[in-house]
C-alpha cells in the first residue's frame, strides 16, 4: 500500500496539471472575466454594440456583409437560433454562422438594415440600424 | 516520486505518469487552437473573449507552442535522461505566462477581479511547475546517473 502512494500522488498531480487550462469556470464561478452582468459594454470587434433585452449584439459593417456578434449579459457569446437580416426593401436574407459570428450579405447600395436574430428561447430581438 | 529506473527505457514511474498528463492536457490544448480557433476561442472554459476578439491566426500561433510542449513532455516520458530539461521548457513558459497575466492585470488591460479566475489555472499551474521543477532537480542531483521514473 506504501509503494502505491507516490503513483498516486503522480496521478494526482497530473491529472491536476492536464484539467488546469479547462477549470476556470468552475473556480470563476461560471462567468466571464467581467465583474458583473452588463459591466461591459465595450464592442470587442470594432463595431457597433447595442443592448437587446438581456443580451449584447455588435454589428460591424463590412462593405458587402454585416457580421453578428451575440453575447449574453456576461459577453459569453452564443449562437442565434437563426438570424436574418432586411436591408431597405429586399427580401429578407438568412445569416450564416461562420466560426464564432453570423454573417449575413448585404447589398451595396443598402442604407439601412433590420435585423432579426433568434435565441434559444424563440424569442426575436429585432434591431433596426442605422 | 524516487529514482527508479536507468535512462532510455520507457518507465512506469511516477514522474512518467506526471509527464503522461501533463502532455496529453498540452496535446490537446494545442491541437483544440490548430484545429478550430473559432471553436476554442468560445468554448474553451477560460472565457477568451473576455480579452479581446478573434485572431485565429494568433490562436494558431499559441497553439503551436502548446503542441510543442506537449511533445517535448511526451518525448520525456521515454526518455528520462531529458526530464529535468522537458520540464524546465515548460516551467519557463507557463511562467512567463503567468507574468503577462500579472502585468496586463496590473495596468488594467485585463478586468478587475482578473485574478480571481486566475488563481488557479495561471499562477496555481506556474507555481506547481515551479515546485516539480526543484522537486525533480533535486532528486536528480542526489543520485547523478540515476534518472528519476
Amino acid at each position: 500500500m506504501k509503494g502505491a502512494l507516490p503513483y498516486v500522488a503522480a496521478t494526482v498531480v497530473g491529472l491536476g496539471l492536464f484539467v488546469m487550462p479547462f477549470l476556470r469556470y468552475g473556480l470563476g464561478g461560471g462567468h466571464s472575466h467581467a465583474a458583473g452582468p452588463h459591466s461591459d459594454h465595450g464592442a470587442r470587434h470594432g463595431g457597433q454594440l447595442v443592448m437587446l433585452h438581456d443580451y449584447h449584439l455588435e454589428l460591424v459593417e463590412q462593405q458587402d456583409a454585416v457580421e453578428l456578434y451575440l453575447s449574453d449579459a456576461f459577453r459569453r457569446p452564443l449562437r442565434p437560433a437563426s438570424c436574418e437580416a432586411n436591408f431597405d426593401n429586399h427580401p429578407p436574407t438568412p445569416c450564416e454562422w461562420r466560426s464564432h459570428r453570423s454573417v449575413v450579405a448585404k447589398p451595396i447600395d443598402a442604407k439601412s438594415g433590420v435585423y432579426q436574430v433568434w435565441v434559444d428561447d424563440g424569442a426575436p430581438l429585432m434591431l433596426k440600424f442605422p | 516520486m524516487s529514482p527508479e529506473s536507468s535512462e532510455m527505457t520507457p518507465s512506469r514511474g511516477p514522474w512518467s505518469i506526471v509527464f503522461a498528463f501533463f502532455a496529453a492536457g498540452n496535446l490537446a490544448n494545442g491541437l483544440w487552437m490548430l484545429a478550430n480557433p473559432g471553436h476554442w476561442y468560445i468554448h474553451l472554459p477560460a472565457n477568451v473573449p473576455g480579452t479581446g476578439p478573434l485572431n485565429e491566426h494568433f490562436v494558431r500561433d499559441i497553439g503551436c507552442i502548446f503542441v510543442l510542449i506537449g511533445v517535448v513532455l511526451a518525448i520525456a516520458v521515454f526518455k528520462p535522461r531529458f526530464r529535468l530539461t522537458a520540464l524546465l521548457f515548460a516551467t519557463g513558459f507557463y511562467g512567463a505566462h503567468a507574468l503577462v497575466h500579472v502585468y496586463d492585470s496590473v495596468r488594467g488591460l485585463l478586468p478587475p477581479g482578473q485574478w480571481r479566475y486566475d488563481l488557479v489555472p495561471v499562477y496555481g499551474a506556474a507555481l506547481l511547475l515551479v515546485v516539480l521543477s526543484v522537486w525533480l532537480a533535486r532528486s536528480e542531483s542526489v543520485e547523478p546517473g540515476v534518472r528519476s521514473g
